[in-house]
């Protein structure tokens, strides 16, 4: 007698196929599925122990921190690439801001501030800022090319500067940016205009 | 979008003590609003393709999402290799590190369940061939059932060790295809496309894993 094949007594042993005479009438071919049924509820009665409800949080943060650790992000090269130049680029005006202005403002190569359409006064943002109200109302009334600038700013992901090396303290771009004078203002809008275009392409 | 936030004034001491016109110091605080619950919210209800796209894009949170919806399947397969809590939580960590670094690679041609398991598969295997798994104290384990008698719960227990113990002691695409079959119940057709073979090998080698593991046990008496 021939008996049943490897894969149709598999599929019988998991009750996958059904109708087949030969087993009412084969004692080997029904054992053997018998034989298989058996070790394959020993096999199910066995469970993983469920773990501690906290271990799925706690197994989320150690990937992503070793994922938040890799060298090497997961993007093609040309995304990283433009995503690198385009954050480094509006990162380094930002910091050429923070950090160059004010050395050539002490050097006396920078001349006072200038707001003009923000206040009549041009030591707003300087010397007679001694509240809050004075420094937000004087951002707010800035031109209306000034919002790029602020848009770069507020977009600004200080991760993202960090990961490319560059560190500035919070707080310190938007001081510096209220003490810039309207050339300084319309320079800045120029060139970080041209590097998001850039960005863009 | 951030929004930015202006945070009080304040004199610096040494200028005050020193009586010379203090310069206001200002603190600025960052601080991401709704729209941080609103990206979240957004990411969980993108589907697969669409979540791996993101996360190639670069966008924070994406991957996350993708560990907390496979985290529970591939934990319960590392376990299955290892059996003990430890090494499976180390390995389902280098399973999801491997998918990062290889979410390039993944065309969608099957779904990123079906994708892990596979990475999970070579992971485990490899680790299995270098090291002897060490089944946990039963005390160690989290979680057990509480009301059974303690002496049926440590017949169990040695019953599972045995099993544990028989299966690891199968080749290794027995030990797979075992492992997929019937913890993780999967469809034969699923096991052969994670384990890289035709579905009629697969059967052919759970019926061979199925006939080994009755050997092995019956040598053992369980």
């Amino acid at each position: 007698m021939k008996h049943l094949s490897d894969d149709v007594l598999v599929d019988l042993a998991e009750g996958g196929r059904t109708g087949f005479d030969h087993l009412e009438t084969c004692a080997v071919c029904r054992a053997r599925v018998q034989a298989m049924r058996q070790t394959m509820g020993l096999l199910q009665a066995d469970r993983v122990p469920e773990p501690s409800p906290l271990f799925w949080d706690h197994l989320s943060e150690r990937i992503a921190r070793a994922v938040r650790e890799e060298a090497i992000p997961p993007r093609s090269w040309w995304t990283v690439a433009r995503w690198n130049w385009s954050v480094a680029a509006v990162a380094a005006i930002i910091v050429a801001v923070v950090v160059i202005i004010p050395i050539q403002r002490k050097r006396g190569s920078v001349t006072g501030s200038d707001f003009s359409g923000a206040t009549s006064s041009p030591e707003v943002g300087r010397d007679n800022a001694g509240n809050a109200d004075d420094v937000s109302w004087a951002l707010a009334d800035a031109g209306e090319s000034w919002q790029i600038v602020e848009g770069a700013a507020a977009d600004l992901d200080l991760k993202g500067t960090q990961d490319a090396g560059i560190f500035v303290r919070a707080g310190s771009i938007d001081r510096e940016l209220l003490m810039l004078s309207d050339q300084e203002r319309r320079d800045l809008v120029r060139v970080i205009q041209v590097e998001l275009d850039r960005s863009r392409l | 979008m951030l929004s930015r936030v202006w945070a009080g004034t304040g004199r610096s001491t040494a200028a005050a003590a020193l009586g010379t016109p203090a310069r206001p110091e200002w603190t600025v605080t960052v601080v991401q609003h709704e729209p941080a619950r609103a990206c979240a919210d957004l990411l969980n209800g993108l589907d697969e393709t669409e979540l791996v796209r993101a996360c190639l894009a670069g966008t924070r949170g994406a991957f996350d999402i993708i560990v907390e919806r496979h985290r529970r399947l591939v934990y319960q397969l590392c376990y299955r290799f290892v059996s003990n809590h430890e090494d499976a939580s180390d390995l389902s960590q280098d399973v999801f590190l491997r998918a990062y670094r290889g979410l390039k690679g993944f065309q969608g041609q099957s779904s990123l369940g079906t994708w892990l398991y596979r990475i999970g598969v070579n992971v485990c295997l490899n680790r299995v061939s270098a090291k002897v798994p060490a089944t946990e104290p039963l005390d160690a384990r989290p979680h057990q059932a509480q009301g059974d008698d303690p002496a049926v719960q440590l017949l169990r227990h040695e019953r599972a060790a045995r099993v544990r113990s028989a299966i690891a002691r199968l080749p290794p695409k027995q030990r797979a295809t075992l492992i997929l079959r019937i913890y993780q119940e999967l469809p034969h057709q699923e096991i052969a496309v994670i384990l890289g073979s035709s579905v009629g090998a697969v059967k052919a080698n759970f019926f061979h894993a199925l006939g080994n593991l009755k050997k092995i046990l019956a040598g053992e008496s369980i």
